[in-house]
């Protein structure tokens, strides 16, 4: 069957994308390699998510080979070695399904962030070819559409909004927030309330948040979080006009002439039968990683560095975010402000980040980039929780009556707060995608390889970043205090690959995200970015999203893709 | 990272996962066999772990030996962990002549500490000790916290809604 568009992937970027195709009327098949995961079928089960993290492939049968700098040379480890994975949930509805739906603009000097600050030896940033004025509306949009709750507060450093108000009022707080906002004051900090991609009233087909205490690292069964899933599949579908294919993995894009995709080879991942998707447009949308990889495995004698690499630029620029946490105990003691009861009372949110060092300035640096710190409560994860406890100070195992006395108090005699740190990872010559055809996946195609190092300028931000934390932290009365700061990534927050860019010899994809090189050709997912900012990245991949999808309906309207 | 520095890391970072394509447990095989034999060693290294009258439930008490066996014979339990966990127990039991399970509870806490010098045994004891977690603290669908008895004793709770199967298997 031929549709108009085939949308790979059907994370954040591919539902939205599929969404406004379907409203403007298009049909579209919509590829995804895990399975449809119904919103009640979204239990807290700790073993199945997040221990054996049954969402995401088998590390035996598909995997990636992970580059790192040791002792002077490049190592590269695969990831059925050291258990060390970029598969975000593999599901509709993609990883955006387990997010904490924290969620940040990026600021409009995130997008010429090289002429603002100039260069960095080393690093190779680039401008984005678009503005904060070409994305606003579509967070806007984005912002309606996947249903953000929050409470606006003036800040120099917030992004301009069209509208003061959030379509929905802040998610229940947790009595610490208050608290939080008093020694901020004091300390002269200005928190703001975290814009949440959780509804907390019902919304058209959508429940309200229920404060399952479970929030990040879990589906939410009341459809209250804003996953691609519950925002833009789900009406999508309604419209009759979506085709869904799950357990359906493309290996390879095939072209009929050299300026035309034509079909995606597909695999049923359950039988291993294999298919095809016809489609006059095709957009790709598998994460950062994996769109990269899908791109260099379909080489063909018309591409043979891969499709849409004639600029011998796809796959580099790979980014994530940069950064770490600090986290602190508040022990059950009289504290002016906050009541250890109301403290330790789960399920309902803080609702703070700090953007106060956004942009740092010294006498020596002069101005330069900062970052974001969201501030939450430690994972309320049963298991990995008494797991990081089960030892001692000098690095044994704790058990019997010690043990079972330390998780007694840890559970019930403090909190933990965690800061978490956002701040840019440095596009650089080492960090990149390629593939190693020496290692393939259970579908015989070639794994990515990736390899990841990081600009040393990313660790000073995070430190200097860090240092302000610790203080607050003091300040708010935290024991215990611990950090982690380092230049290894987080697992969920990958970006770039296929920088866009005005010109053909230096970026993979054009203003629209369509490929230079072959006009049916787009990719939206997160690989677009040549920067990732300072935020988690998911309003932004939203935003670029459903901007794309407008341009891709402006070319089918005017028939420039035929 | 390499394989065993991974294996290393139990108790910090999640089991190695795989997909399950079916939830029976892969029990006809030799190292099944070899399991058996050396099943009640393990669930002694458990019950010293987590012992009878401490402010946690035990880990005899609530089966944590039957949580394990399905846990590690599961197909969406890593391979190599999997023979790590039974090679690691007849290690143990090689080191003490076979006489681990009559020894006194101060005889067992000298020989498990005694392991435990040894990275190969600190590494063992660590994943049998995320594995009695895991059961205890997981779901009660898994069996080892009856009623969420443990999360009782740590006045928590899991969240809502609960799972009515074990691994997924109503959904994937």
């Amino acid at each position: 069957m031929s549709y108009d568009v085939a949308v790979i992937g059907s994370g954040a970027a591919g539902s939205a994308v599929a969404y406004t195709l379907t409203q403007a009327g298009y049909r579209v098949a919509l590829i995804e390699k895990g399975a449809y995961i119904r919103r009640e079928d979204f239990t807290k089960d700790e073993i199945a998510y997040c221990r054996r993290e049954l969402v995401t492939p088998n590390y035996f049968d598909e995997y990636h080979l992970i580059e790192q700098k040791t002792n002077g040379k490049w190592v590269a480890t695969p990831t059925y070695e050291s258990g060390w994975s970029f598969f975000n949930g593999t599901m509709v509805g993609g990883s955006s399904n387990l997010m904490s739906g924290m969620f940040h603009r990026m600021h409009p000097d995130d997008f010429r962030l090289r002429s603002r600050f100039g260069e960095i030896e080393g690093a190779e940033v680039a401008d984005w070819p678009i503005d904060y004025d070409d994305l606003a509306p579509y967070y806007d949009l984005a912002e309606r559409l996947v249903g953000i709750s929050g409470d606006f507060r003036p800040h120099p450093f917030e992004p301009p909004r069209k509208k003061r108000d959030f379509p929905f009022p802040p998610t229940q707080e947790n009595a610490f927030s208050a608290y939080f906002d008093t020694v901020c004051k004091r300390e002269g900090v200005t928190p703001l309330v975290t814009p949440r991609a959780v509804l907390s009233q019902d919304h058209a087909h959508r429940k309200a948040c229920y404060y399952s205490n479970f929030c990040g690292s879990y589906g939410c069964s009341s459809g209250a979080k804003g996953s691609g899933r519950e925002a833009f599949v789900v009406p999508a579908m309604a419209t009759g006009r979506l085709t869904l294919l799950t357990r359906t993995h493309v290996v390879r894009l095939h072209t009929d002439r050299p300026d035309r995709v034509a079909y995606a080879e597909t695999v049923d991942t359950l039988s291993g039968k294999k298919g095809r998707v016809e489609a006059r447009l095709f957009v790709v949308a598998a994460q950062a990683h994996e769109s990269v990889r899908l791109l260099l495995n379909s080489a063909n004698a018309a591409h043979p560095k891969g499709l849409a690499n004639s600029s011998g630029r796809l796959g580099k620029h790979l980014v994530f975010s940069a950064g770490g946490a600090i986290e602190g105990t508040l022990y059950r003691k009289k504290r002016k402000g906050l009541d250890f009861d109301a403290l330790m009372q789960p399920g309902l949110f803080v609702n703070r980040s700090i953007l106060d060092w956004y942009f740092l300035e010294d006498w020596w640096h002069g101005r330069y980039k900062g970052g974001l710190v969201e501030v939450m409560f430690e994972h309320q994860n049963i298991i990995s929780r008494a797991l990081k406890r089960s030892y001692r100070d000098d690095g044994k195992l704790l058990w019997g009556d010690a043990l079972a006395r330390k998780l007694r108090r840890e559970f019930t005699e403090g909190k933990r707060i965690r800061f978490e740190i956002f701040n840019d990872w440095l596009p650089n010559p080492n960090c990149y995608v390629t593939t190693d055809p020496a290692y393939k996946d259970r579908f015989g195609m070639p794994v990515g390889k990736l390899r990841i190092g990081a600009h040393p300028h990313d660790m000073k931000v995070a430190r200097r970043i860090a240092e302000k934390c610790r203080s607050l932290m003091e300040a708010l009365g935290a024991e215990e205090i611990v950090e982690s700061i380092s230049p290894l990534p987080p697992q969920n927050l990958i970006a770039g690959g296929c920088r866009f860019g005005n010109d053909p010899r230096t970026s993979v994809l054009n203003a629209e995200c369509q490929t230079h090189d072959i006009p049916n050709l787009f990719v939206a997912d997160a690989s677009f970015m040549p920067t990732g900012g300072s935020t988690p990245y998911t309003w932004t991949i939203y935003a670029n999203a459903l901007r794309v999808a407008d341009r891709i309906v402006e070319k089918l309207e005017k028939k420039e893709i035929v | 990272m390499k394989r065993r520095r991974f294996l290393a890391c139990a108790g910090i970072y999640a089991a190695l996962p795989l997909m399950a394509k079916s939830g029976t447990p892969n029990t006809d095989t030799p190292l099944y066999r070899r399991f058996i034999a050396v099943r009640d060693l393990v669930a002694a290294v458990q019950a010293h772990l987590l012992p009878e009258e401490t402010l946690l439930p035990s880990a005899r008490s609530v089966g944590a030996i039957d949580f394990l066996e399905e846990a590690i014979f599961h197909p969406s339990y890593d391979k190599d962990i999997r023979r790590f966990v039974v090679e690691g127990a007849e290690t143990l039991d090689k080191r003490t002549d076979g006489k681990f399970l009559r020894f006194t509870a101060k005889q067992k806490e000298t020989a498990l500490r005694t392991y435990e010098e040894e990275s190969y045994g600190a590494d063992w004891l660590s994943r049998i000790m995320t594995l009695t977690l895991e059961g205890m603290l997981g779901a009660p669908v898994y069996g080892a916290n009856p009623k969420g008895i443990a999360w009782r004793a740590l006045q928590t709770r899991g969240g809502e809604p609960q799972p009515e199967a074990r691994y997924l298997e109503n959904v994937l």
